[in-house]
């Protein structure tokens, strides 16, 4: 894995980026979330059902609801989609971020083919005649791995395969170019041999095409596959963060090293496999202090902090990107459970 | 029944009292309960107005001017509240209270009969499945989208004259009423089919009518009530209509159809609205109440009727 | 496509066949016989089995039924000689009554029926894919409130209702529009339309109501969708993507349709009535007064078969907009 090219200015800067769901009672999804994702990079963002992942993505692409109220920055091509009127914001999704959905047969339109799919978008960021904006689709189709692309450009959706309905989405985020692609859970709902060889297009688009990944996921085992830098989030916040090597190597706080154990196929295959205690914390019912004290177990080694101090990302060993939010200082090993 | 249901905070009386609190419930629930009971107390509120129905007042209608009751609209006065029936110069309050009484007898009775045909078809061809439930569900399939009307209307021609008409109206509304009926009975019994406890009284050696009875009945009688409340307006609708295009009742029934029906030829010949209109109101709120009540038992125990009319 | 049609196609027929079979066995052995009505009072018995002759009705109901498929397909002749009458194929019976085949009095009437339900149907869908997306983007607003409240109102409200009352304030107290009668399209197609518009809008505010509440509803379901939001995420603007979402209410709209085919017969007879023009219902309803059974069942299985081929243009139309429906 390469190391961080920090210099590069990144492709999508978030910068304190805050999402409350309004109502009677206000839900703070998303808690002052800081990220840089570079060109030709991998970021992964990881966490369980209701850690604001998603709304992080949604967010950062400026497509949240008219209930949500989003403050901080969200920075795509010099552009802050957080503050930026929506028509400055239409022109940049998909040209210059794209994102792909979990679940493609619901993210396709059934009622078109597929080729008019994927040429809707292109034509969407550039002026041309819909046989070119055909041709686009077919060679897009073919990039991402769909055999016979010229015959399949006229299938809908539901003609294609689990797989080859990803991949077609895939084709309608890319072809612009974005120089962002945020692939939220984009192989949860496939098979586990279809996974890999989506995870494998992706990466290999990044590369061929130097665009920044996000890839959101909870499953540990493809971040270790697949990414280069992790973000690991809890009940809204960034717990950890740094290089793939740096979290799985130095773990530095208790929630990624128990969301590891919790995870099969990674260093020790007959290792058994540990649940996390306790119910997740979310913006709903966030606990004082530290969000995850309740379920940590060296909230008791640490003491009254856990439970009256909230935690600041501060640097941990291995890279000068690693972070963590948690009262265990950075001299510290996190002692194995 | 309601006070005993509400002690045990079933699933009914929480949907019951949903529907209580809804507006639309309440106001339909209090336009029928009005319209209705007008229609029960007709002789009683025709009693208390001092007028029959049956009584023709010639010298309310004026014959110089085609038979048109003298006084303003429609002949409206202190002892003829609604005015009087042109031609004839009967009483329209006394004819729209017995009207109601007619049309509402006639779609309760209807109602009842196609919903127990329905509900029994719906439920054996949820229970049974099989070839049973294929043919019929595709007869019920069938009649769904069948142009009722046309037949209602041919039926007319070989009915024998010696059966009084309102009964003949009751039989063929409730012939065609029940098909929706089965089709979504069918579907919320193939749903309760499937689960254990059903599974659990069938193995244990339960009588077929038992299983009906005391284990499935009793999980349809939100749908029951729904179907109820949503398809008697529908019946009103139609058998006023059946009346109106005059293959329902005698013209001489005091009935909202027939009463409609007649009041067309005076609204062209330009007679004072009040014959079409007081008929005409009395029809739409006990459609409008009905429809308002079954809107809000529906939503209340959330059953999805087809494309959710 | 080509096979799915011809499998609903062969469908139909079966249904029209088992239909005209029912209809037959019910109409032909019951008690009325339409021989003893023409033969009038007093009836010599001689006259009476002259004229069960001619018409057929000698026979028994599942002979006559065969001979009026037969009919349907290649045409009959009643009765011989001098008196006898021809019946072109389709043949829907004959009105002895009126000496003339049913199919030939029903096409006389089709162009009212015809131009009433058509044009009803084309309002109620302008009425309901205008005003339901239109409530559904401003939902809680004041549009949406009268959608709401004016489809309650009006879904209960039966066309007859409605008609009399658009006479009684249109014709009557504003006296705007003509209130009956009707003008044939070829004659005058102006006069056509103006004599129509009150039958087409009362038509279509029933039905319309109807279809703006589902749309509404059906538009917040798609406008909640993953697709759409998935071609915001290419770069459409809002407003095209209500538009994508415009378009997919077709669908479930258009299945409502297909369902809804046999209510606007139901209220085309209905508002034939109002508006005195006289139509197959027209031709129905006077069939019963007259007790004609040739009349009456012809009719009834005419409007049959119109539902059927109805649904069946329908299907044709969905397996376009859906294709999913295609292979079905």
């Amino acid at each position: 894995m390469a190391e961080p090219r920090t210099s590069v200015e990144p492709a999508l800067r978030l910068r304190d980026l805050t999402v409350t769901f309004g109502g009677a009672h206000p839900v703070r999804a998303v808690d002052g979330v800081d990220l840089d994702v570079h060109p030709g990079r991998v970021l992964a963002i990881v966490g369980e059902s209701g850690s604001g992942k998603s709304a992080t993505a949604l967010a950062s692409i400026g497509l949240l609801p008219g209930s949500a109220e989003v403050t901080g920055s969200a920075t795509v091509a010099g552009v802050d989609l957080v503050t930026a009127a929506e028509s400055q914001r239409v022109p940049l999704r998909g040209s210059s971020i794209a994102m792909v959905f979990q679940d493609a047969l619901a993210a396709l339109n059934p009622y078109r083919t597929i080729g008019r799919q994927i040429s809707d978008a292109y034509r969407l960021h550039h002026r041309v005649d819909k046989t070119a904006a055909r041709k686009r689709a077919v060679e897009v189709l073919d990039r991402v791995g769909i055999r016979d692309p010229e015959r399949r450009v006229d299938d809908y959706p539901h003609e294609f395969s689990g797989g080859m309905r990803q991949r077609a989405m895939i084709a309608t985020a890319i072809v612009n170019n974005p120089t962002v692609l945020i692939a939220d859970e984009p192989t949860t709902a496939l098979d586990v041999t279809v996974q890999q060889q989506v995870l494998d297009l992706l990466t290999g688009l990044t590369d061929d095409l130097g665009m920044a990944l996000v890839l959101i996921t909870h499953d540990l085992g493809v971040v270790a596959e697949t990414a280069d830098d992790i973000a690991v989030m809890y009940a809204g916040r960034i717990v950890e963060t740094g290089t793939v090597l740096d979290v799985f190597d130095h773990t530095a706080h208790p929630y990624t090293r128990a969301l590891l154990q919790a995870t099969p196929n990674l260093d020790a295959p007959s290792r058994r496999l540990a649940a996390i205690p306790g119910v997740p914390a979310s913006g709903a019912n966030r606990p004082t202090g530290c969000a995850f004290h309740p379920r940590c177990p060296f909230a008791e080694q640490v003491g009254e902090a856990c439970q009256t101090v909230d935690p600041h990302l501060t640097p941990r060993p291995g890279s000068a990107l690693h972070r963590a939010a948690c009262h265990f200082t950075a001299e510290q090993e996190l002692p194995h459970v | 029944m309601t006070a005993a249901v509400a002690r045990a905070r079933s699933p009914l009386s929480l949907a019951l009292r949903r529907t209580a609190r809804s507006f639309g419930g309440r106001l339909g629930a209090a336009i029928l309960l009005l319209v209705l009971l007008a229609g029960l107390c007709a002789p009683l509120l025709a009693a208390l107005e001092g007028q029959d129905p049956h009584a023709f007042n010639g010298d309310l209608v004026d014959g110089n001017n085609g038979g048109n009751p003298f006084g303003s609209f429609g002949g409206v006065s202190g002892t003829h509240w609604f005015g009087v029936e042109p031609g004839t110069g009967r009483d329209l309050f006394a004819l729209v209270v017995y009207g109601i009484r007619t049309t509402v007898i006639i779609a309760i009775a209807a109602t009842v009969i196609s919903v127990i045909i329905g509900a029994t078809i719906g439920m054996a061809m949820g229970y049974l499945g099989g070839w049973f439930e294929a043919v019929l569900g595709r007869f019920v399939d069938f009649m769904f989208g069948f142009p009722t009307l046309l037949f209602l209307i041919a039926l007319q021609l070989i009915v024998p004259s010696s059966i009084p008409k309102p009964v003949v109206l009751t039989v063929v509304l409730a012939a065609f009423g029940w098909v929706s009926t089965a089709r979504l009975i069918h579907t919320q019994t193939r749903q309760l089919a499937a689960r254990e406890f059903i599974d659990a009284a069938r193995a244990s050696g339960t009588p077929l009518r038992r299983v009906f009875v005391s284990e499935l009945l009793p999980n349809l009688v939100g749908t029951l009530a729904v179907v109820v409340a949503l398809s008697f307006p529908a019946t009103v609708a139609v058998s006023a209509g059946l009346s109106f295009l005059g293959v329902g009742l005698d013209p001489s029934s005091p009935d909202l159809g027939v009463l409609i029906g007649q009041s067309i030829t005076w609204t062209y010949t330009g007679a004072d609205a009040g014959y079409l209109i007081f008929p005409s109101i009395a029809l739409l709120l006990i459609i409008l109440g009905a429809t308002l009540l079954g809107d809000a038992l529906r939503d209340a125990f959330d059953v999805r009727t087809e494309s959710g009319r | 496509m080509a096979w799915y049609l011809a499998r609903r196609l062969a469908a139909s027929v079966v249904v029209l066949l088992a239909i005209s079979f029912c209809v037959y066995l019910l109409f032909y052995s019951g008690p009325s016989d339409p021989a003893r009505v023409l033969c009038g009072k007093p009836c010599q018995p001689e006259r009476l089995s002259q004229i069960k002759q001619f018409m057929g009705t000698d026979k028994s109901a599942v002979v006559q039924w065969v001979d009026f498929v037969k009919g349907l397909f290649v045409g009959r002749t009643y009765g011989t000689g001098a008196e006898a009458a021809r019946c072109a194929a389709p043949c829907f019976g004959f009105s002895f009554d009126q000496r003339q085949s049913v199919t030939s009095l029903i096409w006389s009437r089709l162009p009212i029926t015809a131009s009433i339900a058509i044009g009803g149907a084309v309002v109620s869908l302008i009425v309901g894919m205008t005003l339901g997306p239109l409530a559904a983007r401003f939902r809680g607003g004041v549009l949406d409130g009268l959608v709401r409240g004016g489809s309650l109102l009006l879904v209960a409200m039966p066309a007859y209702l409605l008609g009399l009352l658009a006479i009684l304030v249109f014709g009557f107290q504003l006296n705007m529009v003509p209130v009956s009668g009707y003008v044939p399209l070829s004659e005058s197609p102006v006069d056509w339309a103006w004599h129509l518009i009150l039958p087409w809008c009362v038509l279509g505010l029933i039905n319309g109501a109807a279809y703006a509440r589902y749309a509404r509803n059906q538009m917040l379901d798609e406008l909640g969708s993953d697709y759409l939001l998935a071609e915001r995420a290419t770069g459409a603007s809002a407003r095209r993507v209500r538009r994508t979402a415009r378009r997919s209410v077709w669908v479930p709209v258009t299945t409502l349709f297909g369902i809804d085919l046999a209510l606007m017969l139901g209220g085309t007879i209905f508002t034939e009535k109002v508006f005195s023009m006289h139509g197959i219902g027209d031709l129905l309803l006077g069939g019963v007064s007259s007790h004609d059974l040739g009349i009456v069942v012809g009719t009834a299985l005419f409007g049959a078969a119109l539902i059927i081929v109805g649904n069946l243009i329908v299907d044709i139309v969905q397996g376009f907009i859906d294709p999913r429906v295609r292979r079905g």
